[in-house]
């Protein structure tokens, strides 16, 4: 069952790959025949077949967008402060990440705020500030670091992108939604099984503590109250992951059903066009 | 770090006003104490309303901690520096986009909390 789960998740990707261009060149079809078609005489589902075509591919693309920009904003306005506030490794990190081989790959941040990210899309890199390297112990920050450093290795910023982009693409089909935010939650377990194999559960489950638990903006604590700190902490104590098939079905019910009419409307817009095609040769 | 335009992770001049008083402060101060010592060098006096208002957009950023005393409410900066007003900015505003982050900033749930000890006890 997990195998054929995993093979489901897998072939996402190329089924992604492939359905997006097909999805943007009728959409282009859509316009081309938008302009051709002879209002009064045509049939009402030719109009509304067209229109949904047309109308989903410049969803689509305004969905991906608006994934897309605040990423590119985020990234350079992580590089700017870098820049500010960036500061010389201090001695006891950079022993940890030599030991860890990744000191080419960790910037330090001067600030209080304690956190830690693996940024970039081509060229990922680790960035860490001084609040989170004074609160943790030695056993912590490695943990933290072997966290990040699996993320590192997987270019796990580019895949997060990646995923996310294209459940913006298919904002209408919650499934896509969904799968995103599985992978997210995926790459952060498979980041927390390597540090707790390299460094123990206890500090893993430390530096998880002293970092999450700190009071949050009311904004993000309103959208997702706790995160994906459940699946973690359940990882951690050894239980099996959580099953939320039947939330699964749901989603799948209704992308499904939208993905039909889409399905249908570009059936339709392809015969038009291929109808328009025949009437001008 | 004063950009404007930069995703909102900046202060306002107002903003920046009322982080001096409360960074100068020792302790956890209230809007009338705030609205007197920022009005102590204006010019033109700030209305007490002004001054709560632009507290309580600081606390909703969480800048601010709010804590309830008698029947009114006292503020005390949560972050040290403008830097880290412009990291949380960024983090909060972009973090889930294209980043990895360890762990996102929650109020943990009691419960997760004694879990979370408990593992730190447990040696493995």
């Amino acid at each position: 069952m997990t195998a054929l789960r995993s093979r489901a998740g897998w072939l996402a990707w190329p089924l992604a790959v492939l359905a997006v261009p097909v999805h943007l060149g009728l959409g282009v079809l859509a316009v081309l025949e938008y302009a051709r078609l002879d209002w009064l005489a045509s049939e009402p589902y030719e109009l509304t077949a067209v229109t949904v075509v047309a109308g989903s591919a410049v969803a689509a693309i305004v969905g991906a967008l608006r994934v897309a920009r605040p990423a590119a904003q985020g990234t350079r306005a992580l590089r700017r402060l870098l820049r500010s506030a960036g500061q010389p490794v201090p001695a006891s990190v950079a022993a940890v990440t030599e030991e860890l081989g990744i000191a080419r790959y960790v910037d330090v941040l001067a600030t209080a705020e304690a956190f830690a990210v693996t940024h970039g899309l081509r060229r990922p890199r680790i960035l860490l500030s001084t609040g989170l390297v004074e609160a943790l112990d030695t056993a912590e920050l490695t943990a933290v670091l072997v966290h990040e450093r699996h993320h590192l290795r997987r270019r796990d910023p580019l895949r997060l992108l990646a995923a996310r982009v294209l459940a913006g693409y298919g904002w209408y089909l919650p499934l896509l939604r969904w799968w995103a935010a599985r992978l997210a939650l995926r790459r952060e377990l498979a980041a927390d099984r390597a540090a707790t194999t390299h460094t123990g559960v206890a500090a893993v489950a430390g530096a998880l503590l002293k970092l999450a638990d700190l009071p949050a903006p009311a904004a993000v604590a309103a959208v997702n109250p706790m995160g994906n700190l459940p699946d973690r902490i359940a990882q951690l104590e050894g239980q099996p992951p959580v099953r939320r098939a039947g939330l699964a079905w749901l989603l799948a019910g209704a992308t499904l059903a939208n993905l039909a009419g889409l399905s249908a409307a570009a059936i339709c817009c392809t015969g038009l066009g291929v109808a328009m095609a025949g009437g001008m040769a | 770090m004063a950009e404007s335009g930069g995703g909102g992770s900046a202060l306002g001049p107002l903003e920046a006003e009322v982080m001096a008083v409360l960074w100068q402060a020792d302790g956890p101060v209230s809007v009338r104490e705030v609205a007197e010592r920022l009005n102590a060098r204006r010019a033109a006096a700030l209305a007490y309303t002004t001054v709560m208002t632009v507290l309580s957009r600081l606390a909703g950023k969480g800048i601010l901690i709010r804590e309830q005393q008698g029947r009114g409410f006292v503020y005390t900066p949560a972050v040290a520096d403008t830097a880290e007003i412009a990291v949380r900015g960024v983090l909060a505003e972009f973090g889930d986009a294209a980043l990895a982050r360890f762990v996102e900033r929650v109020e943990l749930d009691p419960r997760l909390r004694a879990r979370l000890r408990k593992l730190m006890g447990a040696s493995s």
